[in-house]
Parts: C-alpha cells; sequence; structure tokens
C-alpha cells in the first residue's frame, strides 16, 4: 500500500468520522429540545388539573332535564380525513377538525335554535345588537365554567378575540371576519360591549359563534406557541380531550364536570378511514357507529331493508352545511356575454335528470339562486329554468349563433362555439358531470373541451380566472352574505370568478348588508335572488341535504328544521356495545 | 439477361439473415405465434375502431337523400392511423420481396432507402391531412331519426354507440343484449369505450417505448462507447434518474403540462429509458473490445458510422426484447395513472379508468366495470409479454443449441 | 475493498445533492402552491383578503425568495436533519416519515420474504425439469401473474373478500380495527396481519414472476458449464450438484435483483395503499404531490433516493463478497 494514498484514506476517514459525530450530536440536541417542549406542555396540563374546584352546576334539577335514557356507551364516528390539528382557530384546521371540537370541546355565547332561524344563549344568558348595528352587547351565565373548573368570564372572551384577530397569529382568514370590530368595552366579569365600524346584519352571529377559549390555559408571549399548539384542546363542553392516535383516530371522554347538563354518551371516538368504500364496510360490521356516506351510497341502502333494519338512514338539512354545486361560466368569454345565451346553456342541461341519476338522491335541489333553499332569504316562488332544448336552440339563435360552415359547431363572427371547461382531476362527479354536459351540449351544436386538473393547479387557475367555464360548489349557512362572490367590486380579486356585474344587483347587496331588521333586509334578497334567476352567471346544479347512517341502537334521534343533535342520544343499557 | 434456375440457385447461397433467423425461431413456438396473433388482432381492433364502433351510420337515407355520416365524421386521426396501417403493411409486404429478390449485401442498403422513403410519404400526408381535414362536431341522434321515421334505410356500425355519448337512465347497468359489456358510470357502452380504449393503450405504449428506446440508445451508446470521464458523469445521471421515484416524477410533470394524450406519453418515454440506456451502454462495453471494432476505429471511420453502422445492430437484441416489455410497463403506468386520476382527459376512454369505476362507492361491485377492462390489460401486456420473452428465446443463442 | 466503499459513499453525495436538485426543480416548477388548498370554495372567504393572505403565508414559510436561495436553505436544514414542516399537517417532517416509514416497509418486507421464499425454490424446479411439463406450466401461470393490473386484482379481492356478503373474511381497509388498542400483545399483532394479507397478496403476485426467471436463467446457465457435467460424472447425487455447485454460481442475479427491488417496492405501493387506505409513504409522497408540501416531497425523495443508492451499494458489495471473479480496481 503505497504511503500517500494510505494518508490521504486516513484524512478522509477522519472527515468522516467527524460528520457522523456531528449529526449524532445535532439530532441529540435536537431530541432534547422536543422533550423539554413535551415535559412543559405537561407540566402545564398537571398544574391546571390540579387546580380543579368543582362548582355545581344546574345539572341536578330534573325538571329542567334535557337529556333523557340511559348512561353509558360511546359514539364512534367515521372521519374521511384526519385533522391536522385540533386548533379550531388556525389555518390548518380544516372541517374534520371543527366536527371535533366544535361544539363538544368549545362552545360558543350564542347558537342558533333547533327549530327557528334564530339565535339562543350558549354560554350568554342575554345578547343584543343596537338599532343602528353598531354596539353588540353580551352578557355571560354566571354559572359557566371550563372542564378544569376555572369559571368562564368576559376575559375569556376578550382573550379569544385578541387571539383571533392577533395578527402572528395563524388565523388572518377567520380574523377577516372581525375587520368591522372598531374596540371592545369589557363593562364586568359577565358583560361586554362590542363597537363596530360599520353596521353588518353578520357582526352578531360571528361575534357570538367565537370558539371561548380559556385564557389562562392559552396564553401566550410569543404567537408561534398558540399556532403550534395542535393537541390537547381545553374547553367548556360537554365533553373532553383525551387522545388522537396519529393515523387511527381522536378519542374524547364525557366532561364530567361539564356546567349544563352531560350528555348520556360517555366516549366519542374519531375514526380517519378515507376509503368510502372501506367506511361503509366498517359500518355494516360494527366497527363504527356514525357515517356521512357518499350519496351514492345513501341512496342504494335507502331502500335496503335489511340495512334499514340495523341503521338510521338520516336526510336533514343543517345549518352547516347547505352548500351548492354550480358551473361558472365565465363572462369575459365572447359567448358567456350574452344572458340569453346562459340561460340556454341552463336549459340545455337536464338537472332532473342529474338529480335522479347521478346523485340518485331524492332530497336534493335543483337551486335558483345563491341561497340555502329553505332559507329566509330565498324566494320560494321562483322555479328553476326547466330542460327544454327546443327553446334552448331559439335563444342561442336569437343571440347570433349559428352552424354556417357546417363543422356541426355554432360559430358567430367567425368564433365557433367551441370552450375548455375547467374540473378537478380525480373526482367521479366532477368527471360525470363533465361528460354530461358535454354530451348534452354536442346535441346543440356547442363543442365543449374537458381539461381536467389536480386541485392546487385548478385552485390557482380559478384564482387567476383563467377558465372559460369550471365546476366547483360552495359551501354555505342559514344566512349569508352574497357579496364576496356577486359584487362587482370583488372581480378582480374576490370570490366573483365569473365577473358577474349589475349595477341594480350592487345596490341592493350593499343596502341589506346594513340592514337589521331581518324582514326588509329579506325582501331586498328576494329581488336579487329574481335577478340570478334571470342572468344565470351560474348554471345551479344541485344542493342537498346532509345525510348519515346510524346504528339503530341509538334512541332519541330526532331531526328538526336546522338539524339534529348528537349530544341528545343515548343508548339503552340492555343494548350498549362499549363499557 | 440472368437465367431464373441461376437466379434461384444464387438465392440459396445467401443463406439465412439474422432476421430470418430469429424470426425461425420465434415462429417455432406456438404460444409465440399465438399471441403475435391477439396483437395484430388487437391492431385491427385500433385502426378500424372508428367502423366497428359508432353511433352514427354507414349509410342513411334522409329525406330521399343517402348521407354518410360515419364517413364524413371521421378526424385526421383516423386517416393517419389509416395510414400508417397502410404504409406499415407496404413496408412489411416490401421486405418479404426484399429478402427473396435481393442479395443480402445490399438488403441493408435497400431497406434503409425504402424506410426512408415511406417515412416521408408517412409525415408528408400526414400533414396535409391534419390541415385539410375540418374536425367535425357529430351529435345528431340518428337512431332516434330511424325510431321516429324521419330517416330510414339505415346501416349501422356492429356496436351502434359512440364512446362520448351518455345515457342516464341507462347507467352502470351489467352486460344485456342492447350493451353487450355493460354500461359505465354516465351510460355510454363498454364494448365500445373497450375498443376505443386499445387505441390509447397501444398508442401509449408504443410512442412511450419509442421515445425512451431513442434517449435510452443514444445515451447508452455514447456512454458505453467512450467509457472512461464521459462514463463516470452519465453513470452518475442515470443513478440520479434511477433513484427518484418514476412515479412521483410522473405526477409532478403531468400536473404542470396539459392532459393530452401526446404529452402523457411523451412523460412515460422520458421516465423510462434508465433501463435501456443501461442495456446498451452493458452491451457496448462488451462490443468496444471486439476485433471487428477496433478494425473499424483503426480505419478512421466515423464515430457516428462505428457507433451506428456496426456496433448497434450488434447490440440491438437486448433492446428489442427489452422494447416489447417496455409497452406492457407504459400500458401499465398509463393505466395506472388514468386509475388515479392522472391521465387522459375525460370522455377519452382509457382501461384505467374505466376500471377505477369498478367497485363503486356505495360498496356495490360492479364487476363488468372491473372484469372486462382488466382482462383487457391483462390480455394485452401478457401478449407482449409472451411475445417479448419469445423473442428474448429466439435471440439468445445459448438457448438455440441446448435444446 | 475499503476503498471502493469509501469512494462510493463518497460518490453518493453528489448524486444525492443530484436528486434533490432534480426533484426541487420539477416540484417548484409545477404551478399551483399550497396555501391555495386551505383555502378552498368551502366557505365564503373573504378572497379580496386571499392574496395578502397567500402572501403573508409565502413568507411564513419562506417562499417568496428566489428559488436557489430557497434551496441552500433546504439543504443547510437537511445538513442536520431537520427535513422542516409539512405545510398540510403542521408538523416536522421526520415525525410523519417515522410514522409511516415502518408501515411501508413491514409490508414490503413481509412481501420480499413471500417472494424469495417462493421464487427460489420454483426458479431452481424449472431449470431443473427444463422444458418439461412444471417449467412450461409455471412459465405461462407466472406471466399471467405478471400480466394482471394490480388494481384488477386488488379490486376483485375488496369486492369478493370483503364485506357482510362474504362474512367479512378479511377487513377491507386500514392498518387495524376498531378496538385494537384493548387487545393484548399477540392478539393485536394477528389482527394487524390479518388486515396484511390482501395488500401483501397484491404486492407479492406480480414480483414471482421476474424473480423465478432470473434463477431459471442463471441456473440454467450453470447447469450447462462443464463444472456441473465434472461434478455429475465424479458420481455425486444431483441434490448435492444442484444446491451445492450450480446454486451458488447463480446467486450473483438474485443479489443484483434484491439491491433494486427494495427501493422500487417503495414507489410502487402508491397504488396499493390507496385501495386500501394504508397510511403509508406511498400514500405520504402522492398527497404532498398533489397538495404540493414541498419539504415532504424534499425529504421522501432525499430518503427514497439514499435508499436507492445505498441498497444498490449493497448489492455490489455483496457481488464482490459472493463472487472471487470480480473486483472492483479502477478501469484499465
Amino acid at each position: 500500500m503505497n504511503g500517500q494514498s494510505g494518508l490521504f484514506k486516513f484524512f478522509v476517514f477522519i472527515l468522516l468520522l467527524i460528520v457522523v459525530v456531528t449529526q449524532i450530536l445535532s439530532i441529540m440536541q435536537a431530541n432534547r429540545l422536543y422533550e423539554r417542549l413535551d415535559t412543559l406542555v405537561e407540566r402545564m396540563a398537571a398544574g391546571e388539573i390540579r387546580r380543579q374546584t368543582v362548582t355545581a352546576g344546574k345539572a341536578d334539577d330534573f325538571s329542567m332535564s334535557k337529556y333523557k335514557g340511559d348512561e353509558g356507551d360511546w359514539l364512534v364516528w367515521c372521519l374521511g380525513a384526519e385533522p391536522a390539528t385540533m386548533n379550531q382557530m388556525v389555518e390548518a384546521s380544516t372541517w374534520s377538525t371543527r366536527w371535533i371540537v366544535s361544539g363538544n370541546i368549545f362552545e360558543s355565547m350564542i347558537k342558533y335554535k333547533q327549530d327557528e332561524f334564530e339565535y339562543t344563549g350558549m354560554l350568554a344568558e342575554d345578547f343584543s345588537i343596537s338599532e343602528d348595528g353598531l354596539e353588540i352587547y353580551f352578557k355571560l351565565r354566571d354559572d359557566i365554567f371550563f372542564s378544569d373548573g376555572v369559571p368562564i368570564t368576559t376575559d375569556d372572551v376578550i382573550f379569544t378575540f385578541e387571539t383571533i384577530t392577533d395578527p402572528n397569529v395563524d388565523a388572518q382568514a377567520y380574523a377577516n371576519y372581525f375587520a368591522d370590530v372598531d374596540r371592545y368595552e369589557k363593562i364586568n366579569d359577565r358583560e361586554i360591549k362590542f363597537y363596530m365600524k360599520k353596521a353588518y346584519f353578520l357582526s352578531l352571529g360571528f361575534l357570538g359563534s367565537m370558539p371561548i377559549h380559556p385564557k389562562h390555559i392559552y396564553e401566550y408571549q410569543d404567537a408561534r406557541q398558540f399556532n403550534s399548539r395542535r393537541t390537547n384542546p381545553v374547553g367548556s363542553g360537554p365533553y373532553v380531550f383525551d387522545k388522537w392516535d396519529i393515523g387511527s383516530q381522536v378519542i374524547l371522554n364525557r366532561n364530567e364536570n361539564y356546567w349544563d347538563e352531560k350528555p348520556k354518551i360517555k366516549k366519542i371516538v374519531y375514526r380517519f378511514i378515507t376509503n368510502d368504500t372501506a367506511a361503509l364496510q366498517s359500518l355494516m360490521s360494527g366497527q363504527i357507529d356514525y357515517l356521512r356516506p357518499l350519496p351514492e351510497q345513501f341512496t342504494d341502502k335507502q331502500n335496503d331493508e335489511q340495512f334499514n333494519k340495523e341503521f338510521y338512514c338520516l336526510s336533514y338539512w343543517s345549518a352547516g352545511n347547505t352548500g351548492y354545486f354550480w358551473i361558472g361560466w365565465n363572462q369575459a368569454r365572447p359567448f358567456f356575454a350574452d344572458k340569453k345565451i346562459r340561460q340556454a346553456l341552463t336549459m340545455l342541461i337536464d338537472r332532473e335528470s342529474i338529480k335522479e341519476h347521478i346523485l340518485r338522491n331524492p332530497d336534493a335541489e335543483i337551486p335558483t339562486g345563491p341561497f340555502y333553499v329553505y332559507g329566509p332569504q330565498s324566494d320560494p316562488n321562483i322555479k328553476p329554468w326547466p330542460y327544454d332544448v327546443q327553446r334552448a336552440i331559439e335563444l342561442l339563435e336569437q343571440a347570433g349563433w349559428f352552424d354556417s360552415d357546417r363543422d356541426g359547431v355554432r360559430d358567430k363572427d367567425g368564433v365557433p362555439f367551441r370552450f375548455r371547461y375547467m374540473i378537478v382531476s380525480g373526482s367521479q362527479l366532477h368527471e360525470q358531470m363533465a361528460k354530461l354536459v358535454k354530451d348534452s351540449l354536442a346535441r346543440a351544436g356547442i363543442d365543449v373541451i374537458i381539461d381536467p386538473y389536480e386541485w392546487s393547479v385548478f385552485i390557482q387557475r380559478v384564482q387567476d380566472r383563467q377558465f372559460d367555464a369550471l365546476n366547483m360548489a360552495w359551501g354555505g349557512g342559514i344566512e349569508s352574505d352574497p357579496y364576496q362572490i356577486w359584487h362587482s367590486s370583488q372581480i378582480e380579486r374576490g370570490s366573483n370568478y365569473v365577473r358577474f356585474n349589475n349595477p341594480e344587483a350592487d345596490k341592493l347587496i350593499e343596502q341589506a348588508r346594513q340592514t337589521l331588521d331581518p324582514n326588509s333586509r329579506n325582501q331586498l334578497y328576494h329581488r336579487f335572488h329574481r335577478i340570478i334567476h334571470e342572468e344565470q352567471p351560474y348554471t345551479f346544479i344541485y344542493t342537498r341535504p346532509e345525510q348519515r347512517f346510524l346504528h339503530r341502537r341509538f334512541e332519541n334521534v330526532k331531526i328538526y328544521k336546522l338539524g339534529i343533535n348528537e349530544h341528545e342520544w343515548y343508548v339503552p343499557i340492555e343494548k350498549q356495545k362499549y363499557k | 439477361m440472368i437465367n431464373m434456375t441461376d437466379k434461384k440457385a444464387e438465392q440459396k447461397n445467401w443463406g439465412v439473415s439474422y432476421g430470418q433467423m430469429v424470426k425461425n425461431e420465434f415462429m417455432k413456438n406456438k404460444l409465440n405465434i399465438i399471441s403475435l396473433f391477439f396483437i395484430i388482432v388487437l391492431f385491427l381492433l385500433a385502426i378500424f375502431a372508428p367502423f366497428i364502433a359508432n353511433d352514427k351510420p354507414y349509410v342513411i337515407r334522409i329525406e330521399g337523400k343517402l348521407s354518410f355520416p360515419l364517413f364524413s365524421s371521421l378526424t385526421a386521426n383516423d386517416y393517419v392511423i389509416l395510414l400508417a396501417a397502410c404504409i406499415g403493411l407496404c413496408q412489411l409486404l416490401l421486405m418479404r420481396r426484399n429478402q427473396r429478390t435481393i442479395e443480402p449485401t445490399m438488403r441493408g442498403h435497400v431497406l434503409r432507402r425504402q424506410l426512408s422513403i415511406n417515412a416521408a410519404i408517412f409525415i408528408i400526408c400526414s400533414v396535409m391531412l391534419y390541415i385539410f381535414i375540418p374536425s367535425k362536431l357529430d351529435a345528431t341522434d340518428y337512431k332516434g331519426m330511424i325510431s321516429s321515421n324521419r330517416a330510414s334505410d339505415a346501416v349501422f356500425a356492429p356496436i351502434p354507440y359512440g364512446y362520448a355519448r351518455t345515457d342516464l337512465r341507462k347507467r352502470e347497468q351489467p352486460p344485456s343484449r342492447e350493451h353487450w359489456l355493460g354500461t359505465d358510470d354516465v351510460g355510454s357502452d363498454v364494448l365500445c369505450r373497450l375498443i376505443y380504449g386499445s387505441r390509447i393503450s397501444l398508442s401509449v405504449g408504443f410512442v412511450a417505448v419509442g421515445i425512451s428506446s431513442l434517449i435510452g440508445i443514444i445515451i447508452g451508446a455514447v456512454l458505453g462507447y467512450f467509457g472512461g470521464k464521459v462514463d463516470f458523469i452519465g453513470m452518475r445521471f442515470i443513478e440520479i434518474m434511477m433513484a427518484i421515484p418514476v412515479f412521483f416524477l410522473i405526477i409532478t410533470i403531468v400536473a404542470y403540462w396539459e392532459r393530452s394524450l401526446f404529452n402523457i406519453m411523451v412523460i412515460i418515454g422520458l421516465t423510462t429509458w434508465t433501463g435501456d440506456a443501461r442495456f446498451i451502454r452493458a452491451e457496448f462495453f462488451k462490443l468496444r473490445n471486439q476485433d471487428f471494432i477496433q478494425a473499424a476505429v483503426s480505419l478512421g471511420l466515423p464515430i457516428r458510422s462505428i457507433l451506428f453502422r456496426h456496433m448497434l445492430p450488434n447490440g440491438i437484441a437486448p433492446v428489442l426484447v427489452n422494447a416489447t416489455f417496455g409497452v406492457a410497463g407504459a400500458i401499465f403506468i398509463e393505466a395506472a395513472l388514468s386509475f388515479l386520476g392522472f391521465g387522459v382527459a375525460p370522455p377519452t376512454p382509457s382501461w384505467g379508468q374505466m376500471l377505477s369505476l369498478g367497485v363503486s362507492t356505495t360498496g356495490r361491485f360492479l364487476w363488468w366495470l372491473t372484469l372486462f377492462p382488466g382482462l383487457a390489460i391483462f390480455v394485452t401486456v401478457l401478449a407482449y409479454n409472451l411475445v417479448g420473452e419469445g423473442l428474448r428465446d429466439a435471440v439468445d443463442p445459448r438457448l438455440r443449441k441446448a435444446a | 475493498m475499503t476503498d471502493y466503499i469509501i469512494r462510493r459513499l463518497l460518490l453518493m453525495i453528489p448524486t444525492l445533492l443530484g436528486i434533490t436538485i432534480m426533484v426541487f426543480t420539477i416540484s417548484r416548477i409545477a404551478p399551483g402552491d399550497p396555501f391555495s388548498i386551505a383555502m378552498g370554495p368551502g366557505g365564503q372567504l373573504d378572497a379580496e383578503r386571499f392574496a395578502d393572505i397567500r402572501e403573508q403565508q409565502k413568507k411564513l414559510h419562506g417562499l417568496d425568495k428566489p428559488l436557489p436561495v430557497q434551496y441552500l436553505i433546504w439543504l443547510k436544514r437537511v445538513a442536520t436533519l431537520n427535513f422542516g414542516d409539512s405545510i398540510k399537517h403542521h408538523r416536522p417532517v421526520i415525525e410523519l416519515i417515522k410514522e409511516r416509514l415502518p408501515i411501508t416497509l413491514t409490508l414490503n418486507l413481509i412481501a420480499f420474504v413471500i417472494i424469495y421464499t417462493v421464487s427460489i425454490p420454483m426458479g431452481v424446479l424449472a431449470a431443473v425439469r427444463h422444458k418439461k411439463l412444471f417449467d412450461r406450466l409455471s412459465s405461462v401461470i407466472l406471466f399471467m401473474l405478471w400480466s394482471l393490473p394490480v388494481m384488477l386484482v386488488g379490486q376483485l379481492l375488496i369486492g369478493y373478500l370483503c364485506g357482510p356478503a362474504f362474512k367479512n373474511w378479511f377487513p377491507p381497509a386500514g392498518l387495524s380495527s376498531n378496538y385494537a388498542d384493548t387487545l393484548p400483545f399477540f392478539s393485536w399483532l394477528g389482527d394487524r396481519l390479518w388486515h396484511l394479507v390482501l395488500p401483501v397478496i397484491c404486492l407479492t403476485y406480480s414480483g414471482f414472476a421476474y424473480l423465478t426467471k432470473q434463477v431459471r436463467a442463471g441456473m440454467l446457465e450453470s447447469l450447462r458449464a462443464d463444472y456441473v457435467r465434472t461434478a455429475r460424472a465424479k458420481g455425486l447425487s444431483n441434490t448435492i450438484v444442484i444446491f451445492r455447485h450450480a446454486f451458488r454460481n447463480s446467486i450473483i442475479p438474485i443479489i443484483t435483483i434484491m439491491a433494486t427491488l427494495l427501493p422500487a417496492m417503495l414507489g410502487g405501493s402508491v397504488i396499493i395503499e390507496r385501495i386500501f387506505s394504508i397510511p403509508g409513504m406511498g400514500m405520504l409522497a402522492f398527497e404532498a404531490v398533489t397538495t404540493r408540501d414541498y419539504n415532504v416531497v424534499m425529504a421522501v425523495a432525499t430518503i427514497a433516493g439514499l435508499m436507492n443508492l445505498i441498497g444498490l451499494l449493497l448489492g455490489d458489495i455483496a457481488y464482490a463478497a459472493v463472487d472471487p471473479r470480480v473486483s472492483f480496481e479502477s478501469k484499465v
């Protein structure tokens, strides 16, 4: 062996050794940091638990007992996607997060009644909004406390509000809803007033539905501490967080210290099953109790006698999910600028057939406007455009589109009626809609090219207004403000993707925002609804109620006008499955 | 004027060329012949798809006048495919004639000339076809016209459905007399989509493998011949390409480009060339030290000539074999992509996409949507694999001696 | 020998760099960004602010800097084995990988073991009974298995073997049942294995063909060699001839395949994991690509690349160890 090469090898060896050792050291260092962080969190949780002082709630008053039935058993849910965090307020939270924590762990000051389009107090015993809409007042109950016994005061309300609006907290989207808040005034430990910059009919709802977080547990020096609190949420609700087995489930235990009457179900388990078929089979084999099925699955099982003997097939309109699916026509394109054409397009698509054969959901509705079909903002007298190919062709020809060059595609001024239809790849519903639309329009001489894009690219193109037509869905609430989607100021940077520009509609929207009296406001919205119906900037395809499968051992399952209340369910002792 | 018997005697002296030897060896095994036959049938289906399955009739009498909807709605694509088939057939016949009438030493030269002439004809004609044949959209309901007596005397194709025609009332139906293989989730006929799907699968297979072989050969040849530093850097590059999970790469690239068939073919080709490159490199390493190559080098022949005229023909055998497996692999990849939702845009029929509809989300097992496309992929891939295996056996001299 | 190993190890570094640069470039060129996804149309978001929010988020995650700078920052972090946080999951990437890698590895290792234990004897047998019924039959069957698309098999298995219609022979998804964490260890293990049966079947059946073919080819070659004839002439029994002489010499291709098979399996499980809802590396990578979770994409690519290279190196070392004719001196 050559001496020189030996020396070289030695150096290389030492170098490698140094690199390896430094790596190991840095890993150990990182580990130690993580450990320290963990013990800190643990100590915090342990410290709070020691401060528990139980004050008796009103639960012993049997005459006011809300919940009846036997105690015990678990309710096992299935969630199609694992949440990224239990922190409801940060960007990372998704609908899965909200299913788990909202209402179970965190409560808000007001909530919707079960049977009427009105708010009622939850943590607040009194609330009001001034005539001019600029002052909003809340008065908290005096018998409410968090799961560790600490009473809830306006300090916690203020803390929650401050956290949401803290620019360093990862909650910018949520904070937007509070942009109109000028300041707040803490009157005492139970009363607080918010002062608004301008009147807005949804402000009471936004402020009142903040999830109240305990200040003594969540307060932070550095906003990043709050952002990184992913688990162990602590609130005032009927359930407390037990554990999160990453990749498989989240478990909530009943809050034995709950300030109000405790629900009968002792434990709620959320299992994550992404595959829809597997989820249904898990339900049928007893591994889960409660499932949000795909529409197909629901329709299929609804008529299955055997299935119905074991499971409820619940179908209800809920306050949380009144969205609709639509096709948008970009009015910057020559063919979509004329409202006659948009009406024609709507009449060329057989929406009843979609409802019957693709959705297979007899409870689905064809919406005529952007509001919840059974809500107060919608004008019930407006009927959807019919499926009428003849009339549609007449309208197309009235607008000047004829097949002058005999190639089967209509044209006008040399522009053929050919456009690209953007859909989300991988979504079976989108694909089916697209194929159907392409075929239906082809029969009227319109050529459609289907453009599937991955979700993230799709969203980007939507934001950049780079599309001719597209499939999309909006979520919704019981009451919504059409400003973001339909006002002309939102064309460039807002959600008015299709460039809908109607001055009369603009005026109605602006006026309604400031009208606090529900009746007059809804009158304005009815007129707005009629304009949308005439103009057809979207072709509304469907909206459908929430559907659930639930194991029949649960009793007291009632469907209200605004949804269902899982907290009032129970399982009779002889049928209880889990201990 | 050469006497005929003299000519025959001369022909006997020609012996058997490499290609003929491989062919004879190949034909000895019945399994190979069956597989080849399958592939030919598949090709025929793909080429004549619009004539076999179409919702427009060949001929129909509307208001007394005859019209030919099927023919007038053929796209430039269809014509180009027919053209390619014709030229391919001519080329094969010419090659057979070559073997009979031209002596071996001239054959290569003649073959090259024929290939280039045919290629030129093909390219010029297809360009003209693309320019001059207009795309026509014809969605008239001819069957409806017949049944409502607005037209008469129609002759329909054997499978009278179009692959993009939807009929929601008939969706997800099992095989019946009307729809021999059932319908899919929007009511399109499965058999029709299966037949058109063969076009996608076959073309993806060929173009992707063509591209990957081309790149692989060039890179492998350069690396194998030059060795040393060039090889060193090149091998690192190949290792890098091999280390990146292929699927990963494909999905990332597909997201960027438009979802057309051509793009997908190119992408699959661009990501699977490493195997061929390594093969050729290994072969060239072996060949480099052989006498006839050393002779060519010392004669001062240009590199291009050495690489492609001397070394390549001798090292091409494993590439051809690999190519058949590559076609099978490309078909799999395309099916997997479509299954995951990253394949061709709807309503273009693709076997993988049909497979993804097989287990409906209700848990209802739509067996005809799983079985038939699955079988189609299975049979095609099997045929290619068997042909590839047969070729490999035919080409391998050791096995020939062994039998 | 150690020369060679050290040289290869050092070489891995530029190769890894090359891999990461390529993956980085491709993933950033692709349109779309990770934040647009969070801001889905699932709520009536004030999109006027969206553009601002997007900018803010980008700054928060360092995505507004020029690309080469971003790459170098990433590189610096990786040198301390900090792969950053996943944008979608808001957790350190290492945690995600620590959760998912064992699952994928288990699945693949089981498949690996099964493939090898079945293929090697089959290949040897096929070579020994060359051209006889067993050889031909197994050849055809193996080809058929190789040609079955995994989507078909997976769905058929789920469709026919899972679900109440077939008395729940196998579970349709996931890794363990609902109540698994309440079970004692062995029952838990059994439950886990029960869930793995179908995915493993899907993973293994196509591997048989390739390996068996290789073993058979290698064995055929050795069986024709002179030394085998000598051994037979010496009067040694057939078994000894096959196993002690011929087989040993045909191990080389098996080993080279082993080195490349494991990393290849990691990529191929995306479809199986999707069909059976298994949270493994395949799904992680797939989701990361589709949601533009750059940190995860880079981490997975690096780790997969590293494993690939190590596998190749181990293969070459084993190659050298097994075959004394092979040496790794530098080229002449």
